[in-house]
């Protein structure tokens, strides 16, 4: 009758047992650990003292006031069994230390793991259906079914008590948030473009759900692409691409495979990939760290009909191996995107890239430690390029001259320039673009102090190219730490320019970065932003690091922006308290007070 | 058939026959069920009536708790996820895709 | 729970698609390509959405979506070719096809207008089927939409209505015709406008249906705005016979010759086509079709429709036709800003009757103009001498009626201009400018408008309500405004207000104060300043009279007799000059006044130099009344009383008969010796006492209307008049007049020595701020100045100059460029 005492406060509570148990045994300072301890020393005790034993364990029961003690506590044999069970299932599965991870914070594993543990061989030792048992809470006699619901103490219940338990618990069905984690998880959300209000969809709930069960899942089934493509996103960004995850992604009447995280996979596991799926045309595979020569071998020796290439992090793949891959393969590209190559991949392999990949629409090379300027020259020769993305290293010396020469011989058919960290790229290359180029929709120039001011509002005046829909044109700022407010003539993407280029693609523009071009006064964002303009395609608009930004402006972007879908706001510092609209994520306010559709909630730092 | 289209409730039927009864609104979360009901250029949206064949009852359950779920919950802010059973998960994930919700 | 579930393994739902392989894709296309059809036939209802969806669904898992989206496009690729095309090739009769070559064919208009209408209702029937048709396939297929759509593949909606464009639209009429249904739908609808333009009433909502389709359609996938097949292809070519059409419109209303038609019918067609734009054609195409409109219809006519002979601007304006005028002024403004074609005769006409106003102002007093400069001259004709109050009245009676004919004309213009111009700012000015123009061609607008306001002030305004004063008040000062030489009028006012006050002669003294705040609120507070003083002075006065009677009455003796003074001391610089200086330009001795009087003005100059020591009092005897009562005797023995007021003069005159024994006279030098009254104001009281036919308290020998230093004067007891109280007025000195020619002069000389101290005083404020300043800023500073008050001559300026560095205020400090400094 003990048990029942004490379990009572927890046992009319069965969705936050589990917690509230832990937290239970926590707040009287006992651990898991401890009373497993104790559990072995006793029982090393009674194989002693065995006359002992009955006694000594009904003093433990009393002392340890665990659920371990419910069934029958006065067999040691049967103890030592289920101790063993425990034990095999912790060793064996690695899923009941999963489970805590994925079911939340917990103040200690090991508490957990053992509770866990502790409930799997319960359960296990269940009734089967058909069988008869006693009710747990009324003790009456029933049968078995497969419906037959759990009591509180891992004992089954008769139909009746199923019923009132039911109606029990008919509590909130999930917990709240703990106020502490809400910033943080609420900041997460927003950063994924979550709006704090409303439900998800269920397509995301789901999806979350099966990334959270991922190593019970055997098979995705019918999954169509799309789904396989946002589970590859959420597990690889959970960091749960495995050779074994990796099994469910590999269909062979798929065409393409997407998994953004490859870091734990080794050679076999891409082996794997081109075996069983061999009409793959679409290859796009991150942290590829482990992919060595041998993958690109198997590839030319198919013959595969890849037309798309995007591997970030190959290093160990050879320049020789590259430049093979290009021969035999190069025509048949479309695309090819590559990230991150310190070892391999040097200006003649990219030349030889130029030569042989005589089809690329898109081409985006970042971060290749073993190329420079030089390999700009072959770009020239890409006659079909619609989209190009470059970005050198840091130290790297980029010419304006050769990035002219791209633009006078390429420009006229891009639809995408993006140049990142050009750094002293000057006004002549704007003036390139705007010459050449008449059927760009995405324009992304960051990280330069050389554009001027003039250079870009002329830029973007009387330009023949139709509106813009994408435009990246953070950090184009002036750097002289000594002089904040920047030169007389202004540097980089200042007032004029902004207006210009809202005037030029305001129309259409549906994703904006002026993140860190510092140098835009109040009264040009206020010009912008004026009653009666109107942006009506704008879903995204970063304006970090825009000091003069502030609650009024924003109002004015809102009223400006019916479309816009996230704002992000760090560093700007003026902005305290804002009405947001429905639907809209207010990224990187600290401490403001945000209100939404008249419901209020500060954000504490 | 006029007055059915105002019918402020619908009916969602599973392939194995289930029937759930549920407000018009709420199941119009969903695009596909929405176009269905929207015109009565299709049979549909003359009876008030959708066969949902691809998805069985249990499912088409989970489907219809999160359908008031979300309706009830679309003023509020920081909604937790509504609790879904992992092993409908996958099948719920189909049904969520079909439906676009 | 949940540890409990996490055992079992999560295995995927059965689908039984891919994995069962009984249905293929074959099979299911075939289900679905039947549906499709039924749609395309419009036997939909009984399709159930859901199993059309599922099918689509499952051959997307199948992974053939781009299979199922090529078909779909086939399936209705190949119904718009087999079954709509021939129903829309079919209603496209022969003489549509023909039509197209003869773009004018009135004659077979009735047959082809109804063969294009049946044409284009089986084409919009058809192209509303398929927009519906495809509504609702794009609605089932929306999950292989989902997944296909995409840069190169548009989603299946825009797929099937470029399907519509291609194999409808541009497919040809005939088999092997380069003519297009589309060439014959444009065509077609072209020719309706043309029956519409024609005065015909035409099926405007089957264009405007086929219309829409055009604005549905567009050239390319991505469907931007501006390749709309409407903007591509419609539109162009209806602008292009909009421009042709109206070129030959306008030649065909000019020919008419009648400007009011012209603009009427303008005007009309502007309200048509913006009709037809909204209601037709597209709201984008309106601001298209009428500037071409406005370039071929208004542009190239308006000059020669505002100056046609007889019906143009000019006969609108003189027959006030509002109507007309607005139009023509609506038109004007569509095609110019300035309005330039407009303003430049109507500023011309005002100009020209403006003249005429000025020339009739000058007609009348030129003819007796030879009179009066005699008369002038001396008292040669005296028997002349009552009609020579005539022409100076009629003269006064023109000025004022200039100033009343100015400003009707101004009434007549105001009111086009608020009825007819959309009180337009432009036009304001330049009608303002005009009446300023020929204001300031007559030389003496100044002294007219002042003499207008004298008028009303003393007579005019007499039983009129305060707003209407205020509306006549209000028309004067919009005059002064024109004027440019503002000093001139001050000058006049001034002269004229001192008479009206110190003869009280205003009816209200309210409206002179209104007046004055007008003015103030016109042309500003410097302007007003001495005016007003004048009026502080005779509030002064007042006091100073009221002051001065208790005065007597508290210390003076019983036995004295009282005589009542009303006295006024006026501030020598602020009130007109002539007044005041008349006297001391001659230097002659003041007047002798006759005792009782003299008593009176040192006990007066006592009690005010008491109070106010250190002052200087002038005596204006000519500025003066005074009443008298006299006695005369009747032949019959019987005395007749009466009260006689007179001028002061008349009064010390008078006064001198008093010790002259009944019977006896005085002779005119002998008066002159007694008073030493001026010979000119000595003659004109004479004449007022003796000779003026009502008033002849004395008797003159000889009786003639010129007075000679011989004439002898006698009290005249036989003095009649119906009155008791009788007032005598000086002759031609009560009212104010028209000057003649001398006191005109005389008025310049004076404006032009008040000019020059002015223009000095402002050419030393400037320079004294700035220090240095070069010649043609100090000209610009000058001018700018002074404008408010007049436009000084440059010469006069420069002459100023000149003068101030002669007097060391001034020096030359550069020559290149010249330059003068201030002399401090």
């Amino acid at each position: 009758m003990f048990w029942f005492h004490l379990n009572s406060p927890s046992g009319t509570n069965r969705n936050s047992r589990r917690s509230a148990l832990t937290d239970y045994l926590a707040s009287n300072n006992i651990s898991a650990q401890q009373i497993r301890d104790d559990w072995d020393r006793r029982q090393a005790e009674a194989q002693r003292q065995p006359d002992q034993a009955q006694q000594e364990s009904s003093n433990a029961a009393e002392e340890s006031r665990s659920p371990s003690v419910l069934e029958s506590p006065e067999d040691p044999i049967k103890k030592r069994k289920r101790e063993q069970a425990i034990a095999r299932i912790k060793n064996s599965k690695e899923f009941a230390k999963r489970k805590a991870r994925l079911t939340g914070d917990c103040d200690d594993d090991d508490n957990d793991d053992d509770f866990l543990a502790l409930q799997i061989h319960e359960a296990k030792n269940r009734p089967k259906p058909g069988q008869l048992a006693n009710c747990e809470i009324c003790d009456k006699r029933f049968t078995v079914t497969p419906y037959s619901k759990a009591g509180s103490n891992g004992g089954l219940l008769c139909v009746d008590c199923s019923k009132k338990q039911k109606a029990d618990e008919k509590k909130p069905p999930a917990k709240k948030r703990a106020p502490g984690i809400g910033r943080r998880q609420n900041q997460a959300n927003l950063l994924d473009g979550l709006t704090p209000h409303g439900t998800q969809t269920l397509l995301e709930t789901c999806i979350k759900k099966v990334a959270d069960y991922i190593h019970d899942i055997e098979d995705f089934g019918d999954l169509p692409p799309s789904l396989l493509l946002r589970l590859g996103q959420i597990l690889s960004r959970r960091r749960a691409v495995t050779s074994r995850t990796l099994d469910l992604f590999l269909r062979p009447q798929y065409t393409s495979i997407d998994l953004f995280d490859c870091a734990k996979l080794d050679t076999d596991d891409y082996h794997r990939i081109l075996a069983s799926m061999p009409r793959l045309t679409r290859v796009n595979l991150r942290f590829t760290t482990p992919m060595k020569d041998q993958i690109f071998h198997y590839m030319i020796e198919r013959d595969m009909q890849i037309k798309d290439l995007h591997l970030d992090g190959p290093n160990l793949v050879t320049d020789a191996c590259w430049r093979q891959l290009f021969m035999k393969l190069g025509h048949r590209f479309l695309s090819l995107k590559l990230w991150n190559l310190d070892d391999a991949f040097d200006n003649e392999t990219a030349r030889l890239m130029c030569l042989h990949c005589p089809n690329l629409r898109r081409l985006k090379l970042k971060f290749l430690h073993k190329v420079d300027n030089e390999m700009l020259e072959g770009i020239s020769t890409l006659k079909s390029l619609q989209h190009l993305s470059l970005r050198f290293l840091h130290e790297t010396e980029t010419k304006t001259e050769l990035l002219l020469e791209i633009m006078g011989s390429i420009g006229h058919q891009l639809e995408t320039i993006s140049l990142e960290e050009f750094e002293s790229a000057d006004d002549r290359l704007l003036q390139h673009i705007h010459e050449h180029c008449c059927h760009l929709t995405k324009l992304r120039l960051t990280l330069n102090s050389t554009f001027t001011d003039k250079g870009l509002a002329a830029f973007f005046t009387d330009w023949s190219n139709p509106a813009l829909t994408y435009v990246d044109l953070n950090s184009l700022r002036d750097v002289d730490m000594t002089n904040p407010t920047g030169p007389e003539e202004p540097i980089g993407l200042a007032s004029d320019s902004f207006i210009a280029l809202m005037e030029h693609s305001g129309s259409k523009i549906q994703h904006l970065n002026i993140a860190s071009c510092r140098h835009v006064s109040y009264k040009a964002f206020e010009q912008v932003f004026a009653e009666g303009k109107i942006y009506p395609n704008l879903k995204y608009l970063d304006i970090s690091f825009s000091t003069v930004m502030d609650d009024y402006l924003t109002q004015c972007i809102f009223r400006c922006c019916p479309a816009l879908q996230r704002l992000v706001v760090f560093a700007c510092f003026k902005i305290r308290d804002v009405h947001i609209p429905r639907g809209l994520a207010l990224i990187g306010t600290v401490g403001a007070s945000i209100k939404i559709d008249g419901i209020t909630q500060t954000e504490t730092i | 058939m006029a007055q059915s289209t105002e019918s402020e409730f619908v009916t969602l039927v599973s392939n194995d026959g289930f029937e759930f009864i549920i407000p018009r609104s709420a199941a119009c979360v969903s695009s596909t069920i929405r176009l269905r009901l929207a015109s009565s250029k299709y049979k549909e949206g003359s009876t008030g009536r959708c066969n949902l064949d691809e998805l069985r009852g249990a499912v088409l359950e989970k489907v219809c708790e999160y359908f008031c779920y979300n309706e009830k919950h679309k003023d509020q802010v920081n909604v937790p996820d509504m609790d879904i059973p992992p092993e409908l998960c996958l099948e719920l994930l189909m049904a969520a895709d079909y439906l676009d919700t | 729970m949940a540890a409990m579930r996490a055992r079992h393994k999560i295995r995927a739902p059965r689908r039984g698609v891919s994995h069962a392989n009984t249905e293929d894709f074959d099979s299911i296309w075939t289900v679905l390509a039947s549906s499709l059809t039924e749609i395309n036939t419009k036997n939909a209802s009984t399709l159930a959405f859901e199993e059309i969806y599922r099918h689509a669904y499952k051959i997307v898992l199948m992974m053939r979506a781009p299979d199922l989206y090529e078909q779909v496009k086939q399936l209705e690729q190949d119904w718009l070719k087999t079954n709509v095309r021939t129903l829309i090739i079919d209603s496209i009769s022969s003489s549509l096809v023909r039509a197209k070559k003869s773009t004018d064919a009135q004659d077979q208009s009735s047959e082809r207008r109804e063969a294009g209408e049946k044409f284009l209702t089986v084409l919009k029937d058809a192209w509303e089927d398929h927009q519906l048709g495809m509504g609702m396939v794009t609605d089932v297929l929306m999950y292989m939409d989902r997944m296909v759509a995409s840069r190169t593949h548009p989603p299946i909606y825009v797929a099937c209505m470029a399907l519509f464009r291609d194999h409808i639209l541009r497919a040809p009429v005939r088999a092997g015709s380069a003519l297009t249904v589309m060439d014959v739908l444009e065509s077609t609808i072209l020719f309706m406008i043309q029956l519409e333009r024609s005065g015909h009433i035409i099926e405007r909502p089957l264009i405007r249906h086929c219309i829409q389709m055009l604005e549905g359609l567009y050239e390319t996938a991505t469907e931007e705005e501006s390749s709309k097949l409407y903007l591509t292809e419609f539109e162009p070519a209806f602008l292009r016979t909009s421009k042709k059409f109206y070129q030959a419109e306008g030649q065909r209303l000019l020919e008419m010759g009648d400007a009011a038609t012209f603009c009427r019918l303008a005007t009309q067609r502007i309200a048509e086509e913006e009709e037809r734009c909204r209601y037709m054609l597209s709201i984008t195409t309106e601001p298209k079709v009428l500037e071409l409109l406005d370039e071929q219809l208004i542009r190239s006519n308006i000059e020669e429709v505002v100056n046609l002979e007889g019906t143009g601007v000019r006969r609108m304006l003189d027959h006030d036709q509002l109507e007309g005028l607005r139009n023509v002024y609506m038109l004007n403004k569509r095609v110019d800003q300035k309005k330039q074609a407009l303003t430049k005769l109507v500023n011309t006409r005002i100009v020209e009757m403006g003249k005429e106003i000025n020339a009739s102002s000058v007609l009348l007093p030129q003819a007796p103009a030879p009179s009066a400069e005699k008369d002038s001259k001396g008292e040669k004709k005296p028997e002349k001498g009552k009609d020579k109050e005539k022409p100076q009245n009629q003269q006064t009676v023109s000025a004022i009626g200039w100033v009343d004919d100015i400003l009707s004309l101004k009434r007549k213009f105001d009111d086009i201009w608020e009825k007819a111009f959309a009180s337009d700012q432009g036009m304001q000015a330049s009608i303002g400018a005009s009446f300023a123009n020929f204001i300031n061609m007559n030389s003496r607008n100044s002294e007219y408008l002042s003499l207008f306001f004298d008028e009303n002030l003393k007579k005019g305004i007499k039983g009129k309500t305060e707003s209407e004063v205020d509306v006549l008040l209000d028309n004067g000062i919009t005059l002064l405004r024109y004027i440019k030489d503002k000093d001139l009028f001050e000058t006049y006012y001034k002269k004229h207000l001192s008479r009206r006050l110190l003869m009280k002669r205003s009816v209200s003294m309210d409206a002179e104060r209104q007046m004055i705040s007008k003015m103030k609120l016109e042309v500003g507070n410097q302007f007003t300043q001495r005016i007003e003083s004048m009026f502080k002075d005779m509030t002064i006065s007042e006091d100073l009279t009221t002051n001065y009677k208790e005065d007597i009455a508290r210390s003076g003796d019983p036995d004295q007799k009282p005589v009542d003074l009303e006295i006024n001391v006026l501030t020598s610089t602020m009130w007109p000059m002539e007044i005041m200086a008349s006297k001391e330009g001659t230097a002659q001795l003041p007047c002798i006044f006759p005792r009782e009087i003299d008593t009176l003005k040192q006990s007066f100059e006592r009690f005010y130099l008491d109070k106010h020591s250190g002052r200087k009092l002038s005596w204006q005897a000519s500025m003066g009344t005074g009443d008298l009562r006299a006695t005369f005797v009747r032949p019959n023995g019987k005395a007749q009383r009466y009260e006689l007021n007179v001028s002061t003069y008349a009064m010390v005159i008078l006064l001198l008969f008093n010790d002259v024994p009944d019977g006896e006279g005085l002779t005119y030098d002998e008066i002159k010796t007694r008073t030493r009254i001026q010979d000119h104001d000595l003659i004109r009281n004479l004449q007022s006492l003796a000779v003026a036919p009502k008033t002849r308290v004395l008797k003159k020998d000889p009786m003639s209307k010129d007075v000679k230093p011989t004439d002898r004067f006698l009290f005249n007891h036989e003095f009649h008049s119906p009155f008791v109280k009788v007032r005598i007025g000086v002759v031609s000195g009560g009212a104010n007049k028209v000057e003649n020619q001398d006191q005109r002069k005389v008025t310049e000389k004076k404006m032009n020595d008040e000019r020059n101290g002015t223009i000095e005083a402002a050419i030393v404020r400037i320079m004294k701020q700035r220090k240095t300043l070069t010649h043609s800023q100090l000209m610009t500073e000058t001018l700018s100045q002074l404008s408010a008050r007049f436009v000084p001559d440059v010469n006069m300026i420069k002459r100023r100059i000149e003068s101030l560095i002669d007097r060391e205020y001034l020096e030359r400090v550069s020559e290149e460029p010249p330059t003068y400094g201030y002399v401090a």
